[in-house]
């Protein structure tokens, strides 16, 4: 009613207060992002992982054309959570801001820093009229110094560091998941198998390799690796939730 | 018959008969005159009621044609009560006049009490307090047929909307025992569709106490004020027909938070609300008046209408889950004639995230799909069909929606 009328008159423009103090684009570019697949990091001692759930809304859709696990630098993965449109964009400038430091610096950019570079630049679309916010959060996740870090970058354009989170939808479900089963010395493969039974929280049925991306950065090698379908179908019966044939699909 | 006694028709031969006959004839004729005379008596008390009767109709008569002719009385409200008189404002042209008043109707008068005065202003009688009859018409005179049993998965709510309407009825003494006052209000929130105004006729079928419905947006009126006093007479109409229960259906029209408001339109809104928040917990004892509210938009209400006192439950009515859709898909099916391979606990799990309606729709449904068939009996597959048309319906628009999301 009152509350509403307000908001209807403040909402429309992204560079205007609220009374209450709120900026109602960024918020609602929030909720773009829950229409987003859950996306899932996970950091160990030996590396990060990322998780995506490709749900493809098609059989006749080609898997690999859903983008949400993307290189960013050879040290440096992002997972993408909400408008792939704006996820592209974000990519694209996190890539050039990576080699920029390269040319820069005679070295790899580190986590933080390219993560807070990202957030900056999503914050200047929340403050300049005649453009909208990125309604996309993205997961950074990667090796600094030879520590892995994880961030997590959301359409208000803040830069917060996590041991494990999932962003799009069922955020709530998958965190809490997290939240009881993460412990600080797991090592990369119990990071994996942590990131994939949090994703099948909220797949009933079980997940189809096809359906899931898995990336990993350890501290190793320091690079990025996509893992293959069948890798994936590997960790998946391992932990024992792949979705079987036999189960009824409706 | 004969006026006097000088010419009396002798019932005997004056000179043939013996003086026995004459004395027997004349006792005959006697007994006969006395039976009539009976008979006249009683035919003149009958005539003397039946004109006593027509006297009274004609009296009546009379006094109506007079009152008709008599013309109307004017309203007033009674000001002041003094030695000189009583002073009387008339409503409508607010003029105010003193008048006289007979002695027994001085003592019957108190302050602010309306009086019906004539064309020379005199008081002629007392009237009733006025309460608005908007509120008088809102009480429920047929109770809805709708009970208890044809409400499905929804039993913790109903006992908790049962304990705080029917058992300070039934049961007053075990709340006095125990030393509490019941709970005064029941707020019932959730999703469209999920019984929430079911369960309020269910308990006006099933009670004794008056029951006043009312939905939110009916408070709304044109002028400032009026919302305000629907709600005081509303309140004093529940008082008055004590014990009562008022349903306020929708109230999410009038009880949305108070802010800062541009209109004043709104404002009166926000008005007609606090008059609401002040007549269930304010200064004056609300009596035994029992007050059950639905909403669907619970995050829009006032804090001040939630807190304890005005509504003591806050109730959330949620979408069934799957042993609630099965009872309603039985309680729907009760009446049809659905065929033996019916399985309801498949159905109940295929309709997910269905509300108490969309069940009734796919029930519907599925029997039109049997009529379309030129089939009495409904099979499973009418009600498949009929799920995944609701389906269609609701979820079009989402599934383009979502193409530019990953």
């Amino acid at each position: 009613m009152q509350g509403q009328a307000q908001q209807q008159a403040y909402d429309r423009g992204i560079t205007i207060f609220s009374p209450d103090g709120r900026l109602y684009q960024v918020e609602y570019a929030r909720e773009a992002v829950k229409r987003g697949t859950a996306s899932i990091g996970v950091r160990t001692a030996d590396g990060v992982v990322l998780a995506a759930d490709k749900r493809s809304r098609s059989p006749l859709m080609e898997p690999s054309s859903v983008e949400k696990l993307h290189k960013a630098d050879e040290h440096v993965g992002i997972a993408s959570a909400g408008h792939v449109a704006d996820a592209r964009q974000l990519i694209d400038f996190a890539r050039q801001r990576a080699q920029v430091n390269r040319l820069r610096y005679g070295e790899a950019i580190g986590i933080e820093s390219l993560t807070k570079e990202v957030t900056d630049h999503i914050q200047q679309y929340t403050q300049v009229g005649g453009a909208r916010p990125f309604g996309v959060a993205l997961i950074v996740g990667g090796i600094e110094n030879g520590e892995p870090r994880l961030f997590e970058t959301d359409p208000s354009g803040t830069p917060y560091e996590w041991k494990a989170l999932s962003v799009g939808a069922n955020r709530a479900d998958i965190r809490d998941y997290l939240e009881e089963n993460y412990t600080e010395d797991a090592d990369l493969e119990g990071g994996i198998g942590l990131a994939l039974s949090a994703l099948a929280e909220a797949n009933e049925e079980g997940l189809e390799p096809e359906g899931v991306g898995l990336a990993t950065i350890d501290v190793e090698s320091e690079r990025y690796t996509e893992h293959s379908a069948d890798e994936i179908e590997s960790y998946l019966t391992e932990h024992d939730v792949l979705a079987s044939d036999d189960e009824d699909a409706e | 018959m004969t006026d006097t006694v000088d010419d009396v028709d002798l019932p005997y031969d004056e000179e043939a008969a013996s003086q026995q006959e004459k004395i027997e004839a004349l006792e005959e004729r006697l007994e006969v005159l006395e039976a009539q005379n009976e008979e006249m008596r009683d035919k003149l008390l009958d005539a003397n009621a039946e004109n006593n009767k027509y006297q009274q109709k004609l009296e009546r008569l009379t006094h109506e044609n007079k009152k008709l002719k008599q013309s109307p009385l004017f309203v007033a409200t009674v000001q002041e009560i003094n030695e000189d008189g009583v002073v009387i404002k008339q409503h409508g042209n607010n003029q105010e006049a003193l008048t006289e008043v007979t002695d027994e109707m001085r003592d019957d008068l108190e302050p602010d009490a309306r009086v019906a005065v004539n064309n020379s202003l005199s008081i002629v009688k007392k009237l009733e307090k006025e309460t608005d009859v908007r509120a008088r018409v809102m009480q429920v005179e047929h109770s809805p047929d709708v009970t208890y049993e044809d409400i499905g998965g929804l039993e913790e709510q109903m006992n908790e909307v049962r304990e705080t309407v029917e058992m300070p009825l039934d049961r007053p003494e075990m709340f006095s025992e125990v030393g509490i006052d019941p709970p005064s209000g029941v707020l019932l929130y959730g999703p469209p569709g999920t019984g929430k105004t079911m369960l309020a006729k269910a308990v006006a079928n099933q009670t004794d106490a008056t029951f006043i419905k009312m939905a939110g947006s009916e408070l709304v009126h044109k002028f400032i004020g009026e919302g305000a006093k629907l709600v005081r007479d509303l309140f004093e109409v529940a008082r008055e027909n004590e014990p009562a229960v008022l349903f306020i259906d929708e109230i999410d029209a009038i009880a949305s938070k108070r802010t800062d408001s541009k209109t004043s339109g709104d404002a009166e809104v926000q008005r007609t609300m606090m008059q609401l928040l002040s007549e269930m917990d304010g200064f004056a004892d609300r009596g035994e008046v029992r007050i059950i509210a639905a909403t669907n938009r619970f995050d829009m209400l006032d804090p001040a209408i939630l807190r304890p006192g005005r509504f003591d439950r806050l109730i959330e009515v949620p979408k069934p889950n799957d042993e609630g859709r099965e009872i309603i898909f039985q309680i729907h099916t009760r009446n049809m004639n659905v065929s033996d391979d019916v399985d309801f606990a498949e159905l109940a799990e295929m309709a997910e995230n269905a509300s108490g309606a969309d069940i009734k729709a796919v029930c519907t449904e599925a029997g039109m799909f049997a009529i379309r068939d030129d089939r009495t009996e409904i099979f499973m597959q009418d009600f498949v069909d009929a799920w995944e048309k609701i389906q269609a319906e609701e979820t079009d628009t989402d599934a383009e929606a979502s193409r530019a999301f990953a």
